[in-house]
This record gives C-alpha cells, sequence and structure tokens, in this order.
C-alpha cells in the first residue's frame, strides 16, 4: 500500500524472490540448451523459441497453481506476494516465444507475418489440421492486457472489481495454451508422453482450483439465524472467544456471500468486511499487527475499528455493527460505508493482551 | 506499511517484513523440487523432440556452382560431377522467396540451352543440394555446359507423404515439416519456393520429389494451400531429373480417407 506510485515498490522479499526467479529461468534455459545438444540438432533461434515456450507455459502452471495452494496452506503466501512479478515474467517469455515464431514461421515471406499468422489454416478439416496460431495470439494478447495492467495505477482506476474481472482472463489464457499447444506441436510429437503432461498439467489446475472452491463453498455455506429485528445471528460469545485468539479473526458469511471478519483485540470484537480492498483478499485470515489488520496477500493494512488504513494511507473498508444479547454475539447486516467508526464490541471478562 | 515497534510473528508472513522461519524451511524443500520439475521438462522436450535430419545451411560460406540454367518447372542448375554424372541443384532467392523473376528473363523459351554461373550459400540435405542465391548480381551467363539427358520415366506412383517446402526441408528449417511448420511451408510455396513431397521408403529413409502439375508446370498455390503439411496421397507419374525424383500429380487427397477406400498404404 501507498500513498503515491512508483514503477515497482521494491522491498527485500521482492528482491530475493525476483533474484530467484532470474536464477531459475537462466537455469532452465542452461538445461534446454545443453539438452538440446547432446540430443539433437537444430538452430538457436528455434531452440530459443521453444525453450521460451516451455518456460511460459511451466510458469503459468505454478502461478496458477498458487491461489489455490494458498487456500490450504499459508506456507504459500510467501509466494502469493509477488505473484505480479512471476505473471509479468511469463508474459515476456510468451512475448518472447511469439515474436521469435512470427519472425522464423511468418516472416520474410509474401504476406505480412501478422496477416500469415490470422490466415493460419484457413481452409483446414479436422483437429489435426486446427489452426493453432490464432489461439496462441489470442492467449498472448490477454496475458498482454493483463502485464500492462497489472499495476496498482490500473487498480485503483479501473476498481478492484473491474481490475480482477479483467485478470481472471488468465484462465481464458490457459485454455487458450493449452490448445494452442495441443493443435500445435504436440501433432507433430513422437512422444506421447507429451500430451499426457499437458493433460496432467491442465487436469492438475482444474482440480485444484475446484478443491480449493468446494474448500471455500464448505466454510461459507452455514446458515445464519435472524433475530427478530434482523440482525444475523453469529455464535456463542464462548464458543467464538474459544474459536479465535487475540489479533485474529473469525470470518462469517451472510446473505450467501457477504463476507465479515471479527476481530479480537484487547477483549473486544471488531467486524469489519472480510474482503481487502486491495486486490480482496481475505481478511479474515489476516492478523493484527501493530494495531492494524493485516491482510495475508499484500500486507495491507485496516484499523479495526475504523475500517481505514492509518495514515497517510487512505484504503478503507465497510465496518458493521455488533451486539451481544444474553452471550449470543450478533451482527447488523447493514454494512457501514467504507471507513466509518464503529466502537468495538467489548466482551466482559475478556482480557486483551499487545498483538 | 507498519508503525514503530514493529512485530513479526514467526507463523504470519508478511512481504515487507522478515519471512516466517516455518515458511522459509518449507519454501527452501518446495521451491526446489519446482525447478527440477521445470528442468525436467528442458531435458525431455529436446530428449523425445522428433528428429530434424542432416540438413545444413552454409550461411557464412559463399559458393560458386556452374552449369546448365533451367527455368521450368522451377529455376535449378544442372551441375556436372567430377565422376561425369549431373546433378540438379534447385535455385531460390532469400527469405521466402522463389527465383523465377530473376532466372526466367535468361532463359529462352526455343529450348536454347543456356551455361550460366550461380553465386551463393548451400542448402543440403541427404545428398540433396539448393543454392540460396546471393542478393547481388548472383548470376552470371557464360561457361560449360554439362552433357545432355532425357528424363527417365518411372510410370504411374501413388505416394503418401507430406508436402512440403524443398527450402526449410533441405536445411533451413529444423524441422523443415510437421504442423508446427505448416506457415512457414504454406509461405514458402506461396512466394515460389518448390513443393516437395516427403515420405519414408519401405527401409525407413526419407525419400524427397518435387512437386508439380500434371503437365509438368508448377501446381498452383491454391490447388496446394489445403493439402501443405498435411498427410496427403499423391497419385500421378514420376521421373527422374538426373537423379532428381519429380511427381507430376493427377490428385492429391487425404490420406486417411484413401486409407479408409483402399487399406493400409504401403
Amino acid at each position: 500500500m501507498s500513498v503515491s506510485y512508483r514503477a515497482v515498490q521494491w522491498n527485500a522479499a521482492k528482491k530475493a524472490y525476483d533474484r530467484r526467479l532470474i536464477v531459475v529461468i537462466a537455469l532452465y534455459f542452461a538445461v534446454f540448451f545443453l539438452a538440446a545438444s547432446v540430443a539433437f540438432e537444430t538452430s538457436p533461434l528455434i531452440l530459443a523459441m521453444r525453450a521460451c515456450g516451455t518456460a511460459a507455459i511451466a510458469l503459468l502452471i505454478f502461478i496458477l497453481s498458487i491461489g489455490p495452494l494458498a487456500r490450504f496452506s499459508p506456507r504459500f503466501s510467501p509466494l502469493l506476494y509477488n505473484r505480479r512479478h512471476l505473471g509479468v515474467t511469463m508474459f515476456l517469455l510468451a512475448f518472447a516465444h511469439a515474436a521469435l515464431a512470427t519472425l522464423w514461421y511468418h516472416g520474410f515471406g509474401v504476406i505480412d507475418p501478422l496477416t500469415s499468422i490470422l490466415e493460419s489454416g484457413a481452409a483446414f478439416e479436422g483437429a489435426a489440421q486446427f489452426p493453432f496460431q490464432p489461439l496462441g495470439l489470442a492467449a498472448l494478447v490477454i496475458l498482454f492486457a493483463m502485464a500492462a495492467t497489472s499495476h496498482d495505477f490500473w487498480l485503483r482506476n479501473l476498481s478492484p472489481r473491474v481490475w480482477k474481472l479483467l485478470h481472471l482472463g488468465v484462465y481464458v489464457a490457459f485454455a487458450l495454451l493449452v490448445a494452442h499447444v495441443a493443435f500445435g506441436v504436440l501433432q507433430g510429437a513422437i512422444w506421447p508422453g507429451f500430451a499426457w503432461m499437458l493433460a496432467a498439467a491442465a487436469a492438475w489446475i482444474v482440480a485444484l482450483h475446484i478443491a480449493a472452491g468446494v474448500k471455500e463453498w464448505r466454510a461459507d455455506r452455514v446458515r445464519r439465524a435472524l433475530a427478530a429485528d434482523g440482525w444475523v445471528r453469529v455464535g456463542e460469545v464462548e464458543r467464538i472467544v474459544e474459536e479465535t485468539t487475540e489479533g485474529r479473526a473469525k470470518a462469517v458469511v451472510i446473505d450467501d456471500c457477504r463476507k465479515i471478519a471479527l476481530y479480537r483485540e484487547n477483549g473486544a470484537f471488531s467486524a469489519i468486511s472480510g474482503v481487502c480492498a486491495h486486490q480482496g483478499g481475505p481478511l479474515g485470515e489476516g492478523k493484527i499487527i501493530d494495531g492494524c489488520v493485516t491482510c495475508p496477500w499484500h500486507g495491507y493494512q485496516y484499523i479495526a475499528s475504523k475500517g481505514q488504513s492509518p495514515p497517510p494511507f487512505f484504503e478503507k473498508i465497510p465496518t458493521y455493527e455488533l451486539r451481544i444479547e444474553g452471550r449470543t454475539l450478533y451482527v447488523h447486516p447493514q454494512a457501514k460505508p467504507p471507513g466509518t467508526p464503529v466502537p468495538p464490541c467489548k466482551i466482559a471478562g475478556l482480557e486483551g493482551s499487545p498483538s | 506499511m507498519t508503525s514503530s515497534n514493529t512485530s513479526q510473528p514467526d507463523d504470519f508472513y508478511v512481504g515487507y517484513l522478515p519471512t516466517p522461519s516455518r515458511d522459509r524451511r518449507f519454501l527452501w524443500v518446495f521451491l526446489p523440487l519446482c525447478a527440477l520439475l521445470a528442468f525436467a521438462l528442458a531435458v525431455m522436450t529436446n530428449a523425445f523432440a522428433r528428429p530434424t535430419g542432416d540438413g545444413v545451411w552454409e550461411t557464412g560460406a559463399e559458393v560458386t556452382l556452374e552449369g546448365e540454367l533451367i527455368a521450368t518447372p522451377f529455376p535449378m542448375l544442372r551441375v556436372a560431377r567430377a565422376d561425369g554424372t549431373v546433378e540438379r541443384v534447385l535455385l531460390v532467392e532469400m527469405g521466402k522467396h522463389g527465383a523465377d523473376a530473376r532466372v526466367a528473363p535468361l532463359v529462352p523459351t526455343d529450348g536454347t540451352r543456356v551455361a550460366a554461373s550461380a553465386r551463393g550459400f548451400l542448402i543440403a540435405r541427404g545428398g540433396q543440394r539448393m543454392l540460396e542465391l546471393a542478393d547481388a548480381n548472383p548470376i552470371t551467363l557464360g561457361g560449360t555446359l554439362p552433357t545432355r539427358a532425357e528424363p527417365r520415366n518411372i510410370g504411374e506412383v501413388v505416394v503418401a507423404g507430406e508436402i512440403v517446402d524443398s527450402k526449410c526441408w533441405l536445411g533451413v528449417m529444423k524441422p523443415g515439416d510437421g504442423k508446427a511448420h505448416r506457415d512457414c511451408a504454406t509461405l514458402c510455396i506461396r512466394g515460389g519456393i518448390p513443393p516437395s513431397i516427403i515420405c519414408h521408403a519401405p527401409d525407413g529413409s526419407e525419400r524427397r520429389a518435387l512437386l508439380v502439375a500434371r503437365d509438368g508446370a508448377p501446381l498452383s498455390f491454391e490447388a496446394l494451400a489445403s493439402w501443405i503439411a498435411a498427410p496427403v496421397v499423391v497419385r500421378g507419374t514420376a521421373e527422374m531429373l538426373d537423379g532428381m525424383a519429380m511427381v507430376r500429380a493427377s490428385e492429391i487427397g487425404a490420406a486417411d480417407e484413401l486409407e479408409r477406400a483402399e487399406g493400409p498404404l504401403q
């Protein structure tokens, strides 16, 4: 989070992350070229094209795995933190692959390269002839749009909702790339293992997302009773206290889809939106650090009782009123406008401790 | 963003704070495993790649060949070998362009034989050669003509294989066949590079034959476009031109359709 835009907000973690990424990609290219020099003969340009293409798709599979894996274990959070750099790197590899293929296969001819790509397989018949280059081009356009708008400038100006929608295009791009490979290079492969590897990778991504979705759905499907005046019953106070620790939250869902995070701080509870204003991170899985709710995805922070970031930052999230009746905790389903202070709901006999 | 008295609990990762030791330990195992998987992909991509043949493209060594200049069906040079036999060396321009526009005006249509020397860069595979002409005045008229030879008729043939552009297949691209190369082959043939059909002999060796129309003229690009880099069957007659095979196609069709109709192709 920041009060001004910088090209890249470097910190020690991002630098270490990117250093390792560059080293792994450099090693990948070294292994690729070494293996090629032993296995068979071709031109360095075609090798570079293949190395970029395979590296891009391997990186894309890795990127798409991080999100759902982080739903299962917080150990994957460090990978999530700088995922945008992975995405931009993957786009650059895909672009290099496309540029080399366009130059080598579609250049130097009697029509311009782009026309050659778009005319590809104009008279195709059946799967074996299905044109695969336009599929790759369409995926590249999506990846470009994502890479170009990856900066927080676009996140803020497009609005998180539109930005997220745009970036969900990565799944369309992935499907297009699977088809690009399946209808392209795999048609001439002499080893059936490549087709199985691609199928396994696609199945892995689909299965992982379904599993993460089921996990979320199970957590979200709890039906909550309404009081006569419209307040929503969260649960018995003792139970909620047992389920939480100081500085942590209980995540609840009301109206089937609205996520709320009930943060326990200094012997009281505050209710805020469970969705981070930055990229929609799960605030219910965050932690209070230095008096601020901290999002597990990118470390955006909010003062729980105010629903806003500490000055000079200006991110705001909706807040909710809480009340206790008898030994039951209720939340009012009407969200307060983002940044509206709401006094924490004190729990009698519950002592706080420094977070 | 943090205030003073920053605390970093050991179980919660925040990017701008030190990484918890549990996360660090986990990543030190997980990430190298991912990298190893990626390296295995790099090795397998090459280890199980389709063979690309022994073609070469000698871009660094300009050579000059002398012989009889031929314009039809495609530009070529009949070159006398040291053993007295003659080979046909196809002539093409740089890029994906045939040499018809350069060669046709130099060869009279009345059958008069033309001696010439051509300067350029050799492309060769399996003993068959092509010359990519140099960019400035690559053809000089004059020189010694090789002995005349008539084409040797082989008769009716049915050839199952793949239509490629001769330039890429002989060594410019590796591989110069297959679906990934289809658009390149299409662009080459559209630009005038002679098309060939590649098939496998019973002993597994690859054979190449120039592909022309039934009357011996070049096939139109429109007639070939949808068959390039696809499994096809060509019916027609074959002949040998100084050791270079040429098929005059009377019919081109999809290989699987013919298989369905007549059983497995040999």
